[in-house]
């Protein structure tokens, strides 16, 4: 399964939802986390951290997917890869700026950051 | 923003557009985790648009392939449609097949009328069978020997074919092709309803 999900609280002791997302994500896995992250969904408007592996890679239609489910709480994502980087970038571009996504290094200042945000 | 791309990956990516612009949606940009840089965002967009492309090309070959089979469907059902209504076998007695013909006939038609009025010939074991030309404004120079080998052929089936409403240039195309000669007697009548009124007064004397 592409994606693997575990709710954690933070340092701050606030819950979120820990993603840890690889492999070729098609468009049953995007209806998946659609169903999530979506208003009714199990995780919608937790905070949400990220894992995107090296190799991950968002097949055509599940991108379609991914841009309209949008961020319904603060989520960092963190990815060593630049190809996912640039993937989450281009992504993006065709998602309204709420200021509720970032992409990161590092889990600390992933986790800092997310646990800075208000819902 | 300013970013040193090396002239080969510039090249590789005009070489796969021009590709694409030829209708060629199948290569894609290789992408390294090595070159870090917005130009790689750059070649992922392309990559992310031939699939874009190719998708749809996909989709829009199966909607033709679709709109083919249904194509294909339709004239199928159209051809049997046209070959039902050109053919329109009527059992008017027990025994007695009527075709009223109706149109122009050619070689292609004459076939099917020869193979759908045999077929219907030996499934009622009719005896008689009226091939009304009433209707029929001209048949093809070539065509008549054959109508004319569907009325020895129904004959050969035991039936006797009897014609009706023979149009005076059909008359003498039969003549001219010496009907009686070629083994094929042909028993015409002015009507239908001659024809139909002849065949019911044979049938009567058979009974008695």
């Amino acid at each position: 399964m592409p994606f693997r999900y575990e709710e954690r609280v933070s340092p701050k002791g606030r819950p979120y939802v820990r993603l840890h997302v690889s492999g070729e994500l098609s468009l049953a896995d995007a209806h998946e986390y659609a169903g999530h992250f979506r208003a009714g969904g199990r995780y919608h408007g937790m905070h949400t951290l990220s894992f995107v592996e090296k190799g991950t890679e968002y097949g055509p239609e599940a991108r379609k997917i991914f841009l309209e489910v949008g961020q319904s709480a603060p989520h960092a994502t963190v990815t060593s890869s630049a190809l996912v980087r640039a993937a989450i970038n281009l992504m993006s571009r065709f998602s309204p700026k709420t200021g509720r996504y970032r992409m990161f290094a590092t889990e600390p200042e992933a986790l800092a950051w997310l646990d800075d945000k208000e819902a | 923003m300013s970013v040193t791309i090396e002239a080969e990956r510039v090249d590789q990516l005009l070489r796969i557009i021009v590709a694409a612009a030829t209708g060629d949606y199948e290569l894609r940009v290789p992408l390294v985790e090595e070159d870090d840089d917005e130009f790689l965002e750059v070649e992922l967009g392309v990559n992310y648009l031939l699939e874009e492309l190719s998708l749809n090309k996909a989709r829009s070959d199966s909607q033709r392939e679709q709109l083919a089979a249904r194509a294909d469907e339709l004239a199928e059902q159209q051809t049997e449609l046209m070959q039902a209504l050109s053919t329109p076998v009527i059992a008017v007695w027990p025994g007695v097949l009527a075709l009223p013909l109706v149109g122009r006939v050619d070689d292609e038609r004459a076939a099917m009328v020869t193979a759908t009025l045999l077929e219907r010939v030996a499934a009622e074991r009719a005896t008689h069978v009226i091939l009304d030309l009433t209707g029929v404004g001209a048949i093809a120079g070539n065509t008549m020997p054959a109508l004319l080998r569907m009325v020895r052929a129904i004959g050969l089936l035991g039936a006797t074919c009897l014609l009706t409403g023979i149009s005076p240039a059909v008359a003498r195309q039969i003549v001219a092709l010496g009907a009686d000669d070629s083994g094929a007697p042909v028993r015409a009548l002015a009507q239908l309803s001659d024809a139909l009124a002849h065949v019911l007064a044979q049938k009567g004397a058979l009974r008695r």
